[in-house]
């Protein structure tokens, strides 16, 4: 044999990508830190009249927040705007800040923790009408009547003084009275309520110090105590916190559910405890006559304003732990997920090779049912209606729907890599009186896995970047924590940045895993390593 | 007692019956060739002796037990009877010496370090040791086909089944291929070999089974079923006449079209350069030269018969006109270019027409 030319030292372009796509990275991360100017004048005085109102805003681009109604107010007061709609706050500041929007309605109690924290952030002080925030109750009572106790409940804390104090606790400035006592520390003998919420609406609902707090997690804390229920919460997108609560999964929804006749065909709502102003945020630089020019050169500013950026996200109230939460919870999905559906995969390939007339259609059948179905669709599905009156975690719940997504796609995946494997060979295994099984495991498969290995790992990847929807059934992945972190530091960049290279590198692992699993069993042109001599 | 016995065997697939009712007995130390036209089972039966295809009925008796009886260990049976494919199904992802091994060391048990040492000495007897650190994939048809006759004899099989072991093959590999099955045959080795090589089965086998319509047509010794079949149908297929006519109705007629006609056929048919270069000069110097001339002659019918067993063509030329010998009576320098080429001539004369018929040898 012929010996092979020595293989020199060259770049391979597989290291080539990850240079480029880290030189890229940390591009993006500059350019996101570093430039959003605060106090940046985009929108001076457009109609002439000498100061900066809501007039102004007329007309240009304004964000509202889901789950309240702000129409009515939008057309009486800017009945020309363009309205986009977003779910949370802090996704509103960025875009404010990154200029998509020229302003965002928001309440009176929301916006002073934004403006504290981001001087970036003003307010036209005219103030439009206001809407009631109250609870939302499943309409599925199975502890009772909750909502007429809830309003019981808000009626006598409005005369004792005790709302006002709780106001005063979560609207003020004071923050270490902003503390809510442990939750199993409540007495829970007339059971425990189940709480949908999201937690980005500070100083409503939100999480300090890795524990959800806010208003509404006071008054719900008090309620319980005097009733003697505990309380669990689950922190889901906003989005799916009104269906959790109809389908009965929960009993109570919150996050500043606005008292509205749609709100109220689907679910109860208790009296309101809170009447909301509302305001229009705009650009500080808006606002301010005196600009601000001649700040210094921002490349001076850099080092620090990164710095300032970790230590919002990351250091303040150890968020890092946020986050490594979260990657734990991505990671355990992500690989029990692709374990349990390759084994569902693979014992699909072996039952279909077994001549039954009954295992080929219902295998076709899943397949095809888990494929039609969005993987989010699923998720909801296997969470509200199939699991919804079980108590099984939410976690668990999206274990089982990646299993299942991965396992259909894993399946057809391997049969199409045992289809371009010779069929001459199963033929030639058997004559020589291999089982079947013997076949399948020593010739067929491992030639199979060569074929379909790489668009394997592709699969795997897109497992694990799908996973980032798991928010939806209140599961705290990587995304989800991300978003957390936001709505405390206001800032976009940091906490996406991170989430961008969580998945990043593990993609890379989990191409690297495949990649060894590749070499290893593909037929590289060796020696056996037993030279018996020459015969 | 025969080794392989087979009683009433049928195989049916929807809308096809290719084995209808084959019965026969097949002894040990015999080397049997299956001929006959594609289509008649010949394939379908060998497969059913394993039961890589499950009989539809019937009883196959191996060594005195019943392989079509339910609870009959088939891969004990497989291990006695080895199998050679058409598409040589070699494991691709085993290198050539793992390939020989891989039964011997995982079925029979054999030490690693022994069944090594074996399967070098059986890939040395089919002439691929250098080959042994290759893939399938490395190696060319003939080569992947010795390796699956090493990978089959490693087992020690009573018997081998070959299923047209060579017609996949480029014809230049046939020949390497057949080489190595005559090896086995003058070592004694129990065969049944499917096959289209005609002359090697009539040079290796000591019994040729004719299969057509479904059941074992004719069974004899290769002297009676080549020289002396005894069935019209059998005859047929063994003789192998190829036929081309061509005609020609006026002297304004595609001669070109002509020749290209029997370059087709030669090639189509694997017919020697030399004997198609034959068949086109008694072509062009006859009809071409000598009748085409003669209005009378219209129309010309010209017959070629090639055999295929006898190497040798017939040409039957039939014209009109007067009586008119036309290989006597071309021209001197045709006259002279076929004098040595044909084999034997005769002229007839009957109803106004006027035959030449013309053999032509390999010589």
């Amino acid at each position: 044999m012929a010996d092979k030319p020595v293989r020199r030292y060259k770049i391979y372009p597989v290291d080539l990508a990850i240079m480029i796509t880290l030189i890229l990275l940390i591009v993006l991360i500059i350019c996101l830190v570093v430039g959003v100017k605060p106090g940046d004048k985009r929108n001076p005085d457009t109609n002439g009249d000498g100061t900066v109102s809501l007039a102004d805003y007329d007309g240009k681009k304004i964000g509202s927040i889901t789950g309240v109604d702000y129409d009515d107010i939008l057309e009486e007061y800017l009945p020309n705007a363009t309205i986009s709609y977003y779910s949370n706050y802090p996704d509103m500041v960025v875009a404010l800040e990154a200029g998509i929007i020229d302003g965002f309605i928001i309440d009176e109690p929301a916006l002073y923790p934004i403006i504290k924290q981001d001087p970036a952030v003003g307010y036209i002080p005219e103030s439009m009408s206001s809407w009631d925030m109250a609870f939302v109750f499943s309409p599925v009572k199975d502890k009772g009547d909750l909502c007429s106790l809830m309003t019981e409940f808000v009626r006598e804390s409005k005369k004792n003084g005790v709302l006002a104090e709780i106001e005063e606790i979560w609207f003020g400035d004071d923050e270490s009275r902003k503390v809510i006592p442990p939750l199993d520390e409540l007495p829970n003998e007339n059971g425990v309520i189940r709480v949908a919420l999201e937690t980005t609406y500070e100083p409503i609902v939100y999480v300090k110090d890795k524990q959800i707090v806010g208003y509404e997690i006071d008054i719900l804390y008090r309620f319980c105590q005097k009733y003697h229920y505990g309380m669990d919460i689950s922190d889901m997108v906003f989005d799916s916190v009104l269906p959790a609560v109809v389908s009965g999964k929960y009993d109570i929804g919150a996050s500043g559910f606005e008292i509205s006749e749609e709100h109220l065909e689907a679910v109860d709502m208790c009296e309101s405890y809170y009447s909301a102003g509302t305001l229009l945020a705009v650009n500080a630089g808006d606002l301010d006559t005196a600009q601000h020019t001649g700040e210094g050169s921002p490349i001076s500013q850099i080092g620090e304003r990164i710095w300032s950026s970790i230590d919002k996200n990351l250091i303040k109230e150890r968020r890092w732990e946020l986050v490594l939460q979260g990657i734990g919870v991505t990671c355990l999905i992500t690989s029990l997920s692709i374990f349990f559906g390759s084994l569902i995969g693979f014992g699909i390939c072996l039952l279909r090779r077994s001549k039954s007339r009954l295992a080929n259609p219902i295998f076709d059948s899943y397949v095809r049912i888990i494929q039609g179905i969005p993987t989010v669709v699923l998720l909801m599905i296997l969470f509200y209606v199939v699991f919804g009156r079980s108590n099984m975690e939410a976690m668990w719940v999206a274990v089982i729907g990646f299993t299942l997504s991965f396992g259909a796609e894993s399946s057809v995946i391997m049969r199409g890599g045992l289809d371009a494997v010779d069929k001459g060979q199963r033929e030639a295994a058997l004559a020589l009186g291999f089982t079947d099984l013997e076949t399948f495991f020593r010739f067929l498969f491992p030639q199979a896995a060569v074929h379909f290995l790489p668009m394997y790992s592709a699969e795997m990847i897109s497992l694990l970047n799908e996973t980032s929807i798991v928010g939806y059934i209140a599961v705290q992945d990587i995304t989800k924590m991300g978003d957390i972190i936001r709505s405390r530091s206001y800032e976009a960049a940091m906490p996406l940045l991170i989430s961008t290279l969580v998945y990043f590198l593990l993609a890379r692992v989990i191409y690297l895993l495949v990649g060894m699993l590749l070499k290893a069993i593909k037929p590289h042109r060796k020696k056996i390593e037993t030279k018996g001599g020459d015969v | 007692m025969s080794m392989i016995s087979v009683e009433h065997l049928r195989k049916e697939y929807p809308g096809v019956t290719p084995l209808k009712d084959v019965n026969t007995e097949i002894n040990k130390g015999e080397i049997i060739s299956v001929i006959g036209p594609s289509g008649t089972g010949k394939s379908t039966f060998l497969r059913c002796l394993n039961l890589l295809e499950t009989p539809t009925s019937g009883k196959i008796i191996v060594d005195g037990e019943d392989i079509t009886a339910p609870g009959c260990s088939i891969t004990e049976i497989r291990r006695k009877m080895g199998m050679v494919f058409q598409s040589f199904n070699l494991f691709g992802n085993l290198t050539i010496l793992e390939n020989v091994i891989a039964a011997p060391v995982s079925l029979l048990k054999v030490p690693r370090e022994t069944a090594i040492k074996e399967g070098r000495e059986l890939l040395k007897r089919v002439g691929m040791l250098e080959k042994e650190d290759s893939y399938p994939d490395e190696l060319s048809g003939g080569q992947k086909q010795r390796v699956a006759i090493a990978r089959t004899i490693a087992m020690k099989p009573e018997i081998i089944l070959f299923d047209e072991p060579t017609s996949a093959l480029d014809p230049t590999m046939v020949g390497e291929v057949l080489a190595v099955i005559k090896g086995l045959a003058a070592e004694g080795m129990t065969m049944l070999i499917v096959t289209h090589e005609m002359r090697f089965a009539k040079d290796v086998s000591t019994r040729i089974f004719y299969m057509d319509e479904g059941v074992i047509y004719e069974d004899g010794t290769p002297q009676e079923i080549f020289e002396n079949p005894g069935k019209e149908k059998t005859r047929r297929f063994i003789k192998r006449l190829k036929t081309l006519t061509l005609k020609v109705d006026s002297d304004d007629y595609d001669f070109i079209g002509c020749s290209t006609s029997i370059e087709v056929f030669g090639r189509n048919n694997l017919i020697s350069a030399r004997m198609i270069m034959k068949i086109r000069l008694v072509f062009e110097e006859l009809v071409a030269e000598n009748l085409v001339n003669r209005a009378q002659s219209f129309p010309i019918r010209v017959d070629i018969e090639y055999s295929d067993v006898d190497e040798a063509a017939k040409m039957t030329i039939s014209y009109g006109g007067d009586k008119f010998d036309v290989f006597a009576e071309a021209d001197p320098i045709s006259a002279r270019l076929l004098e040595n080429l044909v084999h034997s001539v005769s002229y007839s004369d009957d109803d106004d027409r006027n035959t030449i018929t013309i053999t032509l040898d390999n010589s």
